[in-house]
């Protein structure tokens, strides 16, 4: 397939079908409800199961099932319905079981409303359910890289055999753009899935999927060893780009669409004569903390731009350890900034740095 | 151009909401009294309500919901005020659809009083998106939005883009096509729309009047 025009959430659901997907249970939520009516219609042609259940709840598990049994499986919603999903996810991060889930955001808290938010960035970079577990999150910004983050996602989840979470905003979800879902994007190595569910043929002791220990002692042995698994993935799994570094006096970081604004605003403040860069996380979790020794030292402040009222900041300022001062710029609720309002939230924080 | 009634449909992402606008303003520039109703109850985003008050500023009545929303409202139900704009044959009205066939449901219940007055029903067209990309599935497209509306559709639009990313030949090869649909239905080619800089460039045996779009749904900055 060559180039073609797709709204975002059309485009998410077939980079899942080429990535092999082979089963996805949902439930329809504005800003993505295109995503399993694609899947609905287009699912079967690639003899595949798609299942509306009656809940997320209900929807979850059945990822939780499906993985089990060795399937590629996909589930998708926005912000109150991936909230709903948490107790599935920690499960199934407790199981080591893989899945991708995407969560196409709106506002919140709550119902919210039904507009672009980056407001879940804790509740995705911290876990989300209970328990000592991460999921592996994606933060694409155009439709191209949301469909090879999507194919990859696949691979790496089962690498890990661990959720991965694809974090969009509600206008990545409704959004057109050109888009070829054939690129290549880089392929994992993966072990064979020889805890699946998949019958013994009598040839195999029966495998066990589950995530309770009451043994305190087994359970620590389990956490240790997300743990180390966690760690290997902070250490391979960090995406970032940085844009502009060179002789900036100030970074923005910022992710997803808010990041597409800052480029504009970047562009603007560029024609003024003030030299800003970009650091975009392309993972929000592992959060790419090593991004931040290529900052230069031009470098005079660091910026946190977000569709919230300030959650990313927190990760900011863990990889800047005290480095520079670190301001923030956001807006919230669905709301979109101009790049106009990036521009002078940047000449704030200039300003006041001179003053210090 | 008299009053009339303009349907605009397609399928759902083909840029029907940005041609509905620039077409709303077109025909305000050309001194008609001109109301444009979003009857969009499929999707949330990207409606032409967006920018009613921009559009109200230039004396274009907009109709869509009866809370006068902008943004944010998921709801779907359509103001009572639109059946009367329908009625009103001293106004011109242009009716943006939501997108596929289950936008066009929406219209059936105007449709008795829709063949009452002049109208006519443009549908949009982009060969770039996946499932109107071909002569056939264009043709079954049509044959859905007519059947779910109960109207008949009267002229094609290509409106064929990659956004930014169009070239002048991308909008040739998106004629190729285009031109046999209209052969085979019988319709004329209305108008070739796209932005300006590519507009301007058009070759002259190109089907269709060229219309110049400005983007007004899709900031700048996207």
């Amino acid at each position: 397939m060559a180039k073609v025009m797709m709204k975002g959430n059309e485009a998410m659901a077939l980079a899942a079908l080429k990535a092999g997907c082979k089963a996805f249970f949902g439930y329809p939520i504005t800003p993505q409800s295109e995503l399993p009516e694609y899947l609905a219609k287009h699912m079967p042609k690639y003899g595949g199961v798609f299942l509306q259940a009656e809940s997320e709840v209900a929807a979850i598990n059945m990822v939780y099932g499906a993985s089990g049994a060795g399937v590629r499986v996909m589930t998708s919603s926005s912000s109150p319905g991936i909230a709903l999903k948490q107790e599935g996810i920690s499960y199934m991060a407790g199981a080591e079981l893989p899945a991708v889930i995407i969560n196409v955001m709106r506002g919140g808290p709550g119902l919210g409303g039904i507009q672009p938010s980056q407001a879940d960035y804790k509740q995705i970079t911290r876990g989300g359910g209970n328990g000592d577990y991460y999921v592996i999150a994606y933060a694409p910004e155009d439709l191209q890289e949301t469909v090879n983050v999507i194919k990859e996602a696949f691979d790496v989840a089962d690498l890990y055999s661990n959720p991965v979470m694809i974090a969009v905003d509600g206008l990545i979800g409704q959004m057109m753009e050109p888009v070829d879902v054939d690129m290549e994007v880089s392929k994992r190595e993966l072990p064979e899935k020889t805890w699946a569910t998949t019958g013994t043929q009598g040839k195999r002791p029966p495998v066990n999927i589950n995530s309770l220990y009451l043994d305190p002692l087994n359970l620590e042995k389990h956490a240790l060893k997300l743990a180390e698994k966690y760690r290997l993935i902070k250490e391979n799994e960090q995406r970032y780009e940085l844009v502009n570094m060179d002789g900036a006096e100030l970074v923005i970081v910022a992710f997803g669409t808010m990041a597409r604004i800052v480029r504009s605003a970047i562009e603007l403040l560029s024609e003024e004569g003030i030299k800003v860069g970009l650091l975009r996380p392309i993972t929000i979790w592992p959060f790419p903390e090593k991004a931040f020794n290529e900052i230069p030292d031009s470098v005079k402040g660091i910026l946190s731009c977000e569709l919230s009222t300030g959650q990313m900041i927190d990760d900011v300022k863990i990889a800047n350890n005290g480095r520079l001062p670190v301001g923030f710029f956001g807006r919230t609720g669905g709301m979109l900034p101009e790049p106009e309002e990036i521009v002078s939230a940047v000449k704030a924080m200039l300003g006041g740095l001179k003053h210090e | 151009m008299d009053n009339k009634i303009y349907i605009i449909c397609g399928h759902y992402g083909s840029g029907k909401s940005e041609f509905a606008v620039n077409f709303a303003k077109k025909l305000k520039q050309e001194n008609l009294d001109v109301v444009l109703a979003d009857i969009d109850i499929v999707n949330p985003y990207f409606r032409s309500r967006e920018i009613r008050l921009s559009l109200e500023s230039l004396g274009i009545d907009v109709i869509s919901d009866t809370l006068n929303s902008v943004k944010g409202l998921d709801m779907p139900y359509l103001s009572p005020a639109i059946r009367g704009q329908i009625n009103r044959k001293d106004r011109t009205i242009v009716l943006d659809c939501g997108g596929d066939a289950v936008g066009c449901r929406v219209l059936r219940q105007f449709s008795e009083d829709i063949k009452k007055r002049d109208y006519a029903m443009y549908m949009i067209i982009n060969v770039f998106r996946p499932e109107t990309s071909t002569i056939e599935d264009i043709l079954f497209m049509k044959d859905k939005l007519e059947s779910e509306s109960t109207l008949k559709i009267t002229g094609l639009i290509n409106n064929s883009n990659f956004i930014k990313q169009t070239t002048i030949e991308d909008l040739i090869y998106a004629d190729t096509i285009i031109k046999e649909v209209s052969k085979r239905a019988n319709l004329p080619v209305v108008y070739v729309s796209g932005l300006k800089s590519l507009i301007k460039k058009l070759p002259e045996d190109i089907s269709g009047t060229p219309f110049e779009l400005e983007l007004h749904l899709r900031s700048n900055w996207l």
